[in-house]
């Protein structure tokens, strides 16, 4: 019997050795393939106008704001309902994307750039009504990318429906529950914009929807990207 | 140092244990989606940190290993080996890539697992090891939880059994009367179907305007309210918990949902008790029941303050639960009493649900302080089984 029992703590000793191992060959990421490395930035958080001394750029005049976020590659396997949420949230370590800007200056950008909140989003209606507001479409890249990625490109949706991203508002909310989000995957009566495409409640509760990072486009686990907000009037 | 081998072998264990509930998470997206990882590490890294602390040798040797075996068989079956990787990310709170994390994690995991091993394989040096036979005959010496239910006489039980027929006649008569006001008396009935009209939209803006209506008789009504919601309305109590902050001031408000929760609670358990407790007597006087009624009648206290502190244990179903067991009413009342003190406290002088890190490291530490309550229990229990054994204590 205890010489079973030592048998099954080498057993133990090796497959973990073995798993662990084969992992490391894995870099959750799309480090394989050759990307561009046209732009070099000084430090690794620069990417292009933000950086972690700045890390949002509101341009008017292109009607955009840029968020320093970095890739979370725990979500290139794992289902998530957040795009993007600030690393200080209650939320914080639950998206695709962990933004360096909070929520409340994320909204006050998008007053700014004139975007009209829907505010139609309730805890009460939440599961039968879809976000409202002014679209907002987002881009994704980073040091080394050849491109600015489309939102859909760089997160999947099971169902191949495409994100349709709304300035739902919910200003009180998100600061009171101050969960972080900037960018939701359902309609939510928290998150700064949400995806109109689906009613809250669609990834936890009646997962119709599965939502994942891009591990084919994306760079690797925690490198730096900038999210570009475009407000579409 | 046998103390030293304790903590490292029962903290490590707690963290295999944290690392296979994390594991455990990924299965349910809406858990995983509403759970920090982090804490779940933090509470069960600090539960065996408690776990070490409370024992005198080590027992249940090969646990670190088996738990280990679980998570990674877990992780390996379902693709999910990497998430060790996130999961320790998550909880250090590292802004470093995975792919830094990774090498550094699989040394320490060996380092661990090596320093286990020698602990295991060397235990004989710092304790008595038993042999199976050993063991058995200990067990058989061990007071079973039976054997610990407090004798009464017969004048006793005959004296519990009148109160009870009493209770039970002024429970009925009492719920017969408000039965009948409540649909006699329309000012009443309407009153009170406004009342939870007004709470069950859950906002706090609304109930704190609705309390403030009453002006100097808004204590009386929210005690009122609190009490009835105890017994009949799953409506969340904090709601009149935050109003009566809001309206009262911090301290006085804390002192008024306290009370009146505390009201609330002993009229839930003083129902079960006189209504239900006869039939579960029946239910329980013999078998693997018996000791589960012996457990409440014994610990049932250390229960319910566990119960208390956890928010997501439900507060009425607790009070109706325990009025079914054998256990005190001032055991229950005083463990009520504490347990629901830090949530009322903090609730009122932050004047709302706590938000973001706040909460989580409330969570942790209730729940952290509710475990060291079971290590506690466990230990108890050890002792009280082994206090009449004529034989050596194992400890």
């Amino acid at each position: 019997m205890k010489f079973n029992k030592k048998v099954i703590i080498a057993l133990v000793l090796c497959v973990s050795l073995i798993a662990l191992a084969g992992c490391s060959n894995n870099n959750g990421g799309n480090s394989a393939e050759p990307q561009k490395q046209e732009q070099k930035a000084e430090t690794p958080d620069q990417v292009g106008d933000v950086s972690l001394a700045n890390p949002m750029k509101v341009d008017k005049e292109a009607g955009t704001i840029i968020v320093l976020a970095q890739v979370n590659g725990k979500y290139f396997t794992e289902a998530t309902r957040h795009a993007s949420v600030f690393k200080d949230g209650s939320n914080g370590a639950k998206s695709i994307f962990t933004a360096y800007a909070n929520q409340n200056d994320f909204y006050n950008a998008l007053i700014e750039l004139g975007a009209e909140p829907g505010d139609n989003m309730t805890p009460d209606n939440a599961t039968t009504t879809k976000v409202e507001g002014t679209p907002i479409s987002v881009k994704v890249t980073w040091n080394g990318a050849d491109r600015e990625y489309d939102i859909n490109e760089v997160v999947k949706d099971s169902n191949g429906t495409k994100i349709d991203f709304r300035f739902g508002g919910n200003q009180q909310r998100a600061k009171e529950k101050n969960t972080g989000c900037l960018a939701c995957l359902d309609s939510c009566p928290v998150g700064i914009i949400s995806n109109a495409s689906y009613t809250y409640g669609s990834v936890e509760q009646t997962k119709e929807v599965k939502f994942t990072g891009n591990q084919d486009i994306l760079p690797e686990d925690g490198t730096y990207v900038a999210v570009i907000y475009k407000v579409e009037k | 140092m046998r103390k030293l081998r304790l903590i490292f072998y029962y903290t490590t264990t707690g963290i295999a244990l944290g690392f296979l509930i994390c594991m455990l998470l990924f299965f349910s997206v809406a858990f995983e989606m509403m759970i920090s990882l982090g804490l779940v590490m933090y509470i069960f890294t600090g539960f065996g940190l408690m776990v070490a602390i409370s024992k005198k040798r080590l027992d249940w040797k090969y646990s670190f290993f088996y738990i280990e075996a679980a998570a990674i068989l877990l992780a390996l079956f379902t693709g999910r080996m990497q998430q060790f990787f996130y999961i320790t990310k998550e909880t250090l709170e590292l802004t470093n890539p995975v792919s830094q994390i990774r090498p550094i994690f699989i040394v320490c995991a060996v380092i661990v697992n090596l320093i286990n091993l020698y602990i295991v394989l060397t235990v004989g040096k710092y304790q008595k090891e038993y042999t199976k036979e050993e063991r058995k005959a200990l067990k058989e010496q061990e007071l079973k939880l039976k054997d610990l239910r407090t004798k009464l006489d017969e004048e006793q039980i005959a004296r519990i059994k009148r109160n009870r027929k009493i209770g039970r006649i002024v429970a009925i008569v009492g719920i017969a009367i408000f039965m009948i006001c409540y649909f006699t008396i329309p000012t009443l009935r309407h009153g009170l179907n406004h009342a939870f009209s007004i709470i069950s939209r859950l906002d706090t803006t609304v109930v704190i305007e609705y309390l403030r209506s009453y002006g100097k008789l808004a204590v009386a009504v929210s005690f009122t309210l609190m009490v009835l919601q105890s017994i009949a309305a799953p409506i969340p109590a904090f709601l009149i918990t935050l109003s009566n902050a809001a309206i009262f001031g911090w301290w006085q408000g804390a002192i008024l949902s306290w009370s009146s929760a505390m009201a609330g609670a002993a009229l839930c358990f003083y129902i079960a008790r006189v209504l239900g407790r006869d039939v579960v007597e029946k239910l329980t006087s013999k078998g693997a029941m018996e000791s589960v009624d012996v457990f409440f009648e014994r610990y049932g206290k250390y229960t319910i303050l566990i119960c208390r502190l956890l928010p997501f244990v439900s507060f009425d179903f607790v009070s109706y639960a325990a009025g079914l067991t054998n256990m005190g009413f001032w055991a229950f009342f005083i463990a009520t009493g504490v347990g629901q003190l830090p949530a009322t406290i903090v609730y009122s002088y932050v004047g709302g649900t706590l938000t973001g890190g706040a909460q989580k490291l409330f969570v942790g530490l209730l729940t952290l302080f509710a475990l060291s309550i079971v290590i506690g229990i466990a230990k108890k229990v050890y002792n009280d089984k082994h206090k009449a054994s004529k034989n050596e204590v194992i400890d």
